[in-house]
C-alpha cells in the first residue's frame, strides 16, 4: 500500500514534459538514453527543475568502470536536487521533491 | 425576469466552478484516504487551476492549434451551459424552457467529442456503450411523470410526492445512470488508461497550456455537474419542497459525488473490452428493466 505521499506537497503527475515543472531522473544514465533525457529537459517550459534520484543518477557509482554509462545526469543537464542512496529511502525522495517544489515559482 | 437572468447566470457560473474544483479536491482527498495517503490540501485544485491557466501553450509543428483550442472551449462551454440549465431548473423554474432535458443530453456528449478531436479514439467506443443505458434510465422519470421533458417541471413534479423511495423503477434507473455516468466522467473505473499515475497514458498531448487548462477545468466541473443533474432528475423528491429544497439538493449532490468516489475506489477496474461488455450488457439490461417497470406503473 502506498503510504508515502507526494500529493500532499502539491505534486501531480503529468504525461507531457511540456506541462511539467520538475523532471525526475532515476537510475543509471546509459549513453544511448542521454539525448532523450536532454530533449525531454529542453521540452520543459522554463523555469524547470531536475531531481536526480539514486546514487547512479547522481554520480553513476556502481557503473563507474563501464564505458556505456554517464557518471551522473549532471553531465548532460543541470541538476537542482540530488537524492543519493542505493536505493534512497522514500522519505529522502519526498524531501528531494519538497526541495524542488520550494524552488518552483 | 431579466433581473433574475442577470443575477443567476454569473452567480451560477461562479458557484459551479468553485463546486467543481471542490469536488475534484474531494475526489483526490478521499482517493488518497482509501490508499492510506494524506492527499492534497483543500486549496490544491484552485492552485493547480491557476497554474494551468498561466502556462504557455505549446503545439506541435503541423497540428491545428485553433481546432484544439476550439474543442476545449466547446467542452467547457457545454458543461457550463448544462450547469446553468440545472441551476435554473432548481432555483428559478419559471425561466426554464421546454425540452431542456434533451438539450442537456446533447450537451453532455460534448466532452467526449472534444476528447475525440484530441485524437483519443477510445472515448468513441466507450460512448457507444454508456450512452444507451444513460438515456434509457433518464426515460424512467419522464415515463412516470407522464411525458415531462422539461427539467424544471420534472423537478417540481417530483417534489409533489413522486419519490425514488416509492418507485422501484426509479431505483433501478438511478443505479444504471450512476454506473454509466462513471464512464461518462471518464473515471479510471471504465477508462483504465485515464488513471492519474499511468506513465504510458495516451492523455491529450495535443492539448497544452490554455487548451489543456480549459479541458481539465471542464472535466473537474463535470465531476460536480453530472451528479448534480442526476440528483435533480432522480433524487429531487426526498426532503422539503419549494425553495427550501435548494440546500438539500446540494447536500444530495455531494452524497452522489461520495457514492461515485466510493465506486471509483472500491469497485472493480474494467479493461476496455470488459467495460464495453459490462455497460452494454448488465447495465443496459437494468436500464431496460427499469423502463418496463415504469411503463407498468411501478
Amino acid at each position: 500500500m502506498p503510504r508515502f505521499d507526494v500529493e500532499q506537497c502539491g505534486v501531480v503527475f503529468v504525461q507531457n514534459a511540456r506541462d511539467a515543472d520538475i523532471l525526475f531522473v532515476i537510475g543509471a544514465i546509459i549513453k544511448k538514453a542521454a539525448p532523450q533525457i536532454k530533449r525531454t529537459y529542453e521540452e520543459m517550459q522554463k523555469p524547470s527543475f531536475v531531481v536526480a534520484v539514486g546514487s547512479c543518477a547522481c554520480s553513476g557509482v556502481l557503473f563507474k568502470a563501464g564505458n556505456n554509462t554517464l557518471l551522473g545526469v549532471d553531465k548532460i543537464i543541470p541538476v537542482d536536487v540530488y537524492v543519493p542512496g542505493c536505493p534512497p529511502r522514500p522519505e529522502a525522495i519526498i524531501l528531494g521533491i519538497a526541495k524542488a517544489v520550494e524552488k518552483c515559482p | 425576469m431579466k433581473n433574475v437572468f442577470y443575477f443567476l447566470i454569473p452567480s451560477s457560473f461562479l458557484i459551479t466552478i468553485i463546486a467543481g474544483l471542490f469536488t475534484s479536491w474531494l475526489h483526490r482527498k478521499i482517493t488518497a484516504k482509501f490508499q492510506y495517503r494524506i492527499g492534497p490540501r483543500w486549496y490544491q485544485d484552485f492552485v493547480d487551476a491557476f497554474r494551468m491557466f498561466n502556462r504557455r501553450p505549446v503545439f506541435l509543428k503541423d497540428s491545428p492549434a485553433s481546432l484544439f483550442l476550439l474543442a476545449s472551449a466547446l467542452n467547457f462551454t457545454a458543461v457550463m451551459v448544462v450547469s446553468i440549465i440545472v441551476w435554473f431548473a432548481v432555483i428559478a423554474p419559471q425561466t426554464a424552457f421546454a425540452g431542456d432535458l434533451i438539450v442537456i443530453l446533447y450537451l453532455l456528449n460534448m466532452p467526449a467529442l472534444s476528447l475525440m478531436l484530441g485524437r483519443i479514439g477510445r472515448h468513441a467506443r466507450l460512448m457507444m456503450a454508456y450512452e444507451l443505458p444513460f438515456i434509457l434510465s433518464l426515460l424512467v422519470p419522464i415515463i412516470l411523470s407522464g411525458g415531462i421533458i422539461k427539467l424544471a417541471d420534472l423537478h417540481q413534479f417530483k417534489q409533489a410526492g413522486f419519490s425514488i423511495l416509492r418507485h422501484p423503477s426509479l431505483i433501478f434507473s438511478f443505479l444504471a445512470a450512476l454506473v454509466s455516468s462513471q464512464a461518462k466522467l471518464a473515471l479510471p473505473q471504465f477508462d483504465g488508461q485515464a488513471i492519474e499515475t499511468n506513465i504510458g497514458s495516451p492523455e491529450p498531448i495535443d492539448y497544452s497550456g490554455l487548451a489543456l487548462a480549459v479541458n481539465k477545468m471542464a472535466s473537474m466541473v463535470s465531476l460536480f455537474v453530472i451528479p448534480f443533474f442526476l440528483t435533480v432528475v432522480f433524487l429531487g423528491a426526498i426532503g422539503p419542497r419549494g425553495a427550501g429544497s435548494v440546500p438539500l439538493v446540494i447536500i444530495k449532490t455531494f452524497a452522489v459525488v461520495l457514492l461515485t468516489i466510493i465506486i471509483k475506489n472500491k469497485g472493480p477496474m474494467f479493461k476496455p473490452e470488459q467495460s464495453l461488455r459490462f455497460l452494454s450488457g448488465p447495465v443496459t439490461a437494468i436500464a431496460v428493466i427499469s423502463v418496463i417497470l415504469a411503463l407498468l406503473g411501478f
